[in-house]
């Protein structure tokens, strides 16, 4: 389940980079023209889902990486430390 | 805090990105583009915000859960949901009302099936001989002998050629064994001894008239007389020449074994 929630996450900001990338790969964006609303409205909303997933799954990998070493934890402690000959 | 947060930020990544679908569905709309601009543009912002819809009802169903799980692990929400409890219980109480049908036996099968057990008991217990000290080394014949009181009763006393110093060992008990009092004991039956013969006789000394002496054996008339036996007879021969040298060096090792000295030998 949590691989499913992060790949959401994911997938949240790979649909953020084509809103950012769309304008221009469709030719609805003319390069060197004023921009259009349209264009302006996805590059601003592709920004903004970038940011949110980005910042959203490494926050959540970060998390899942600190329950791991609390759970790692009790079982090395009780294991004995090796001595080197 | 950093728990909350793993599963906040998911949640919230989430929540922003169906509100940024809604956004996309809804933006040639409120801009009044999707005349003027291409047609492509109004179909990529709304099929982008359809796909960023479903993906992000995905994750936000996905990170709920996880959350949930996570707190049903920590015990903070009770480990199984009302729905499944109840789930549970009916199964539990459908199981038990199909176990209680299936397990009612019948009781002519369960009678055929204690007769068929006892029939071979039966017919078993009455040819067991039961051996009654050890036997000789010796081909026996084959098959069951027939045994019955006149048989043991024929059987003569087992001869042990030679007896080994594990021949102390007494042989386990089968029947009960006379009762014999110890040799130089005044016997019940001698007509010398006047208490002991009135007890024998079934007449008390109080009946009599006599005061009983205080030395007197009151249930002398129980007593079956035994002739005596031999001493020799009772006991087992002790062992003799290498039997005799062999059981005094296991007791010798034994005794070493016991003390920690066995390096020694």
């Amino acid at each position: 389940m949590n691989r499913l929630a992060l790949g959401g996450l994911a997938a949240i900001f790979a649909i953020g980079g084509w809103l950012i990338a769309a304008p221009f790969v469709l030719h609805f964006q003319a390069p060197g023209a004023p921009w259009t609303n349209a264009a302006r409205i996805d590059i601003v909303t592709g920004a903004i889902l970038v940011l949110a997933g980005f910042s959203a799954f490494f926050t959540a990998l970060a998390g899942r990486i600190r329950e791991l070493y609390a759970e790692a934890g009790p079982r090395t402690a009780n294991e004995p430390v090796p001595v080197a000959e | 805090m950093g728990l909350l947060a793993r599963y906040m930020s998911g949640l919230c990544a989430a929540v922003l990105g169906l509100c940024a679908a809604g956004w996309l569905v809804l933006a040639p709309v409120a801009f009044g583009y999707r005349a003027s601009a291409p047609h492509q543009t109004a179909l990529a912002d709304r099929a982008t915000g359809g796909g960023l819809a479903v993906v992000s009802l995905l994750t936000l169903i996905f990170w709920a859960i996880a959350w949930r799980r996570k707190l049903r692990a920590d015990g903070v929400l009770p480990r199984i949901s009302r729905r499944r409890a109840r789930r549970e219980e009916r199964d539990v109480r459908r199981r038990a009302a199909a176990g209680q049908a299936e397990s009612t036996p019948d009781p002519a099968q369960v009678l055929s099936e204690l007769r068929a057990l006892l029939l071979p008991l039966l017919a078993e217990s009455p040819a067991a001989p039961e051996p009654a000290g050890p036997e000789p080394a010796g081909p026996e014949p084959a098959g069951p002998e027939p045994a019955g009181p006149e048989s043991v009763a024929a059987a003569e006393p087992v001869v042990v050629p030679e007896l080994h110093h594990h021949g102390a060992v007494p042989e386990p008990r089968s029947e009960l064994e006379p009762f014999r009092l110890p040799e130089g004991a005044p016997e019940a039956s001698e007509p010398d001894d006047g208490d002991t013969a009135e007890a024998a006789a079934g007449q008390p000394a109080a009946a009599a008239g006599q005061p009983a002496e205080p030395d007197s054996y009151p249930f002398a008339a129980a007593l079956v007389p035994v002739p005596a036996v031999p001493l020799d007879q009772l006991t087992p021969p002790a062992p003799s020449g290498i039997a005799a040298i062999e059981s005094m060096l296991a007791g010798a090792e034994l005794s070493m074994v016991g003390c920690g000295e066995e390096e020694t030998w």
